[in-house]
């Protein structure tokens, strides 16, 4: 396993993607960085400063996040889409599995492989917006490891979730399914939303239920709600944007979270230990 | 023996990829396994070496169960529709293999050094497989395979890609296998490579082995083509009368020779019976010959 999760972090090193998402990342920052500087600017010319300040700034924090999720959460799934059955196709996989490795191994080796740098660059993201929101704003939430384990939450459940369906799906359909289901997951949470905030029932079971089927929109916002809750931002509350919480997921969610994840690599394992190669 | 089958059977819906294979692989020969595209040769292959499940039967490699771990760590496998990971150079690829079989790192400089020496590529190990040729990729696929120092080798048309010297050194590293013990399971369409290499043959056919022989047996064979004027009922009820099989060919007889002596006989038969002797040609068998009569005349059950 620990072979497989080496050789696992030198595939990621060497791919182009890796590279692609590092750049990208960082042209990210560049315009995050300069819209917080320049809003800046434009509110310490507006009066009354603290109520704008109190307004925009958790906004600007938030949507830096939702975009950053949307870059981290991408690239777990164009990293793993082919994880397994690219290898299939190509013949790689035909070379590893008669060796003395347990098949589960091999997989979780791989599967680790990719948490590690899923995990370090989404920190590195989050971490980057927390101290351009800091440096240039003066702004700070709270239960910042909280809202980090959440943001790191949502590429490892796509990333379970992909590597299953590269397990029994060519890469192409694989790839398919999974954005469809990530769109459909983040309509899902919008609805919720919009939901609570107009307390339409039919909406905010529409929501849970997508939540439930791919939990990643809920992870975004738990972990909006939990970095905004001493009430350092009492208007974002009233927010209705795609960046804003409704009703926060409860306790009982975040474990599902966690049960969906190890549910999918039960099932990744479970299908890749029966599968003909 | 080190590969014992009954009636390993893999089915694919409806479709048989292999059914009822009762095989018996003794230690220390080269064993050749023939067959046409499509006939099952890689199935079979691949049920041994765990890629695939098989429907029903048992089997046993280095007496043990099928996907065991102790039978992989002595089995070395050189698939034949393989690729490795191109971005790694070829002793990084060799690393990697021999990690993957638990051998002991301080063992590995030399073992890779030994294996790399044998496969002629040790002036390009520090060159990415991307640049390799498709040649030098089945070489270090060969490379990879041999890491174990395996005494089970399975080759899945191990020279598909190599060019004629290529060709000839694999065939010295599978009899220098042999020489020292290995048991190599060749799976290969090319006869004639089989045929220099190889103590016995198994021969499948849609999914079935149809026949199981001792190469050295094929080839002592020979057989007499004898040309005639005319072939009339008179020459080929004389030849039946003696005992004599034979084939008819347009205006040649194909007589199947069990010694050399017989060719006067054979002669004086043909004369006696009216038949006008143009030429006799004695011809020693092929493996190639005897194969395609194999798939003609189909075959037996083996189990």
């Amino acid at each position: 396993m620990l072979t497989i999760f080496r050789l696992t972090m030198r595939e990621v090193m060497n791919k182009k993607i890796f590279l692609i998402a590092a750049i990208l990342s960082v042209v990210f920052l560049v315009l995050f960085g300069l819209m917080l500087d320049l809003t800046v600017k434009s509110i310490q010319s507006t009066p009354p400063f603290s109520m704008a300040k109190a307004m925009v700034y958790p906004q600007l924090f938030t949507m830096g996040l939702y975009f950053a999720c949307f870059l981290v959460n991408l690239f777990a799934i164009f990293l793993s889409v082919g994880a397994i059955s690219s290898e299939i196709e190509n013949g790689i996989m035909q070379a590893i599995v008669p060796k003395p490795v347990r098949r589960s191994g091999i997989l979780l080796g791989k599967y680790l492989g990719y948490c590690f740098t899923l995990t370090v660059f989404g920190l590195l993201l989050f971490s980057a917006i927390f101290l351009l929101t800091k440096a240039i704003c003066g702004y700070a939430p709270d239960n910042l490891i909280a809202g980090a384990g959440m943001f790191i939450l949502q590429p490892l459940i796509l990333l379970t979730l992909t590597m299953w369906g590269s397990a029994w799906l060519s890469t192409m359909a694989n790839g398919i399914t999974i954005i469809m289901l990530y769109v459909l997951a983040t309509a899902g949470g919008m609805a919720e939303t919009v939901g609570g905030f107009i307390n339409n029932k039919a909406l905010i079971n529409t929501g849970i239920i997508t939540s439930l089927l791919v939990p990643t929109d809920a992870a975004y916002r738990k972990m909006v709600s939990v970095m905004m809750e001493s009430g350092s931002n009492p208007l974002s509350a009233l927010s209705v944007t795609p960046f804003g919480t409704g009703t926060p997921p409860s306790g009982l969610m975040v474990g599902y979270m966690f049960v969906h994840i190890g549910l999918f690599l039960l099932l990744l394992v479970w299908v890749f230990r029966r599968r003909d190669l | 023996m080190v590969i014992e089958t009954e009636n390993l059977t893999k089915l694919y819906g409806d479709k048989v990829g292999c059914a009822e294979i009762c095989l018996s692989v003794a230690a220390g020969q080269v064993f050749g396994f023939l067959g046409p595209n499509g006939a099952g040769k890689s199935t079979l292959v691949k049920m041994l070496v765990g890629l695939i499940y098989p429907t029903s039967g048992r089997a046993r490699i280095l007496g043990q169960p099928l996907g065991s771990m102790e039978a992989r760590r002595r089995i070395g496998f050189l698939p034949e529709n393989f690729r490795y990971q191109d971005w790694l150079t070829g002793y990084q690829l060799l690393m990697f293999h021999h990690a993957l079989y638990g051998l002991p790192r301080g063992e590995a400089k030399n073992c890779l050094a030994e294996v790399l020496d044998l496969v002629g590529l040790t002036d390009r190990a520090g060159s990415r497989v991307k640049t390799y040729s498709r040649g030098m990729q089945q070489r270090i696929g060969l490379a990879c395979a041999l890491l174990p120092d395996p005494d089970l080798l399975f080759l899945d048309e191990p020279t598909s890609a190599l060019d004629p010297i290529g060709r000839k050194e694999v065939r010295e590293i599978i009899l220098s296998l042999k020489n020292r013990g290995k048991t190599v399971f060749l799976n290969s369409h090319l006869l004639s490579e089989v045929e220099q290499v190889c103590d016995t043959v198994a021969v499948i056919n849609k999914g079935r082995i149809i026949t199981v022989r001792d190469v050295a047996g094929i080839k002592s064979g020979s057989r007499l083509e004898v040309v005639l004027a005319e072939i009339t009922p008179a020459v080929t009820d004389a030849l039946l009368k003696n005992g004599k099989v034979f084939a008819v060919d347009g205006s040649t007889l194909i007589v199947t020779l069990t010694a050399d002596d017989e060719i006067p006989h054979i002669a004086e038969i043909i004369f006696n019976s009216g038949g006008q002797l143009f030429r006799l040609n004695k011809q020693t068998n092929s493996l190639e010959d005897t194969f395609l009569q194999i798939l003609q005349e189909g075959g037996g059950p083996q189990c």
